[in-house]
């Protein structure tokens, strides 16, 4: 029998690197690790994937899906990635689920908190940028942007989309 | 041949559309004559970003769509686009921003507002919406 708090560590250190399935051939192998829980199950206590693991992930299989006058560089793919994992080391929130899109080369990830929008757009031969803002359908919107986006800027930009703004909006 | 209180922007790609089925910026994108490598493009949008008078029309020169965004040509105009005259169920937004290096915040700001404008997305089955 393993015990909980190295199983524990296991996953976490699988989580990375292995495919859920593969996660589960090994489980198959060393058992469920309480003995009052039916066989067959699995009681592994994963982290919770946070909104950062899953765009990464998602991008990563971007080459793989898509075909077309719009797939993004890789060059731009890569930007996005190092960005993204760097700002997620430096935020202090847990940011709303990004977004990706494609436009001829480039690769756009959007965020939306309510009103708020925030876009990281890559380029293959060009600064990343940053465009945000908050919208409004009544009287036009209010954005800015920053035109070199650094990992600490992303971070502070995504950390602004989940501040409170009092009205709700973007709860 | 009056301007109608929408206009209708086709979606050619599907990563265009959010899960929340909200159109995306690259939508709204006018493209310039020379793409980012400096070739020249064998389409580009010289008379501006153009829409179609009704959801068929903004589709019909397309091989693939993922629907149209509608857009309020009321709320349009109060953000200051200015429309040609429609012509053959095109009409032009003729002061929206290249989408080019030197013009990208202008055309990022321009594009956010243009989405303020859009008042829903629609998927569309081209051969039930062609006129009959």
């Amino acid at each position: 029998m393993i015990g909980p708090e190295l199983l524990l560590t296991i996953a976490m250190t699988a989580r990375a690197t292995v495919s859920p399935l593969r996660l589960k051939d090994y489980c198959d192998r060393v058992g469920s690790y309480s003995a009052t829980k039916p066989p067959g199950r699995y009681y592994v206590p994963l982290p919770k994937e946070n909104s950062i693991d899953v765009l990464l992930r998602e991008i990563e299989t971007i080459t793989d899906t898509q075909s077309g006058e719009h797939v993004p560089s890789m060059a731009a793919i890569k930007q996005s990635t190092a960005l993204i994992q760097a700002a997620g080391q430096l935020i202090h929130s847990s940011p709303p689920a990004g977004e990706v899109d494609f436009y001829h080369n480039e690769l756009g990830v959007e965020w939306r908190s309510g009103n708020r929008i925030l876009r990281l757009t890559s380029f293959p031969a060009e600064a990343p940028r940053l465009d945000y803002g908050t919208m409004s359908t009544g009287t036009q919107g209010e954005y800015s942007s920053d035109n070199l986006a650094t990992a600490e800027l992303l971070a502070i930009r995504l950390d602004w989309l989940s501040e409170p703004i009092g009205d709700g909006s973007n709860a | 041949m009056p301007l109608g209180d929408y206009v209708y922007r086709a979606i050619s790609s599907k990563s265009w559309i959010n899960r929340n089925k909200e159109v995306k910026d690259p939508a709204f994108r006018r493209r310039w004559r020379y793409n980012d490598i400096g070739e020249e493009r064998e389409l580009w949008d010289d008379d501006g970003l153009s829409f179609g008078t009704s959801p068929y029309d903004a589709c019909k020169h397309l091989k693939e769509n993922f629907g149209v965004a509608k857009l309020s040509t009321e709320l349009m105009r109060a953000r200051g686009f200015q429309f040609d005259e429609p012509s053959e169920g095109q009409v032009h937004v003729t002061n929206m921003p290249f989408y080019r290096h030197e013009d990208r915040e202008a055309a990022n700001t321009k594009t956010f507002q243009m989405r303020e404008c859009v008042v829903e997305y629609i998927e569309i089955d081209m051969a039930d919406a062609a006129p009959s």
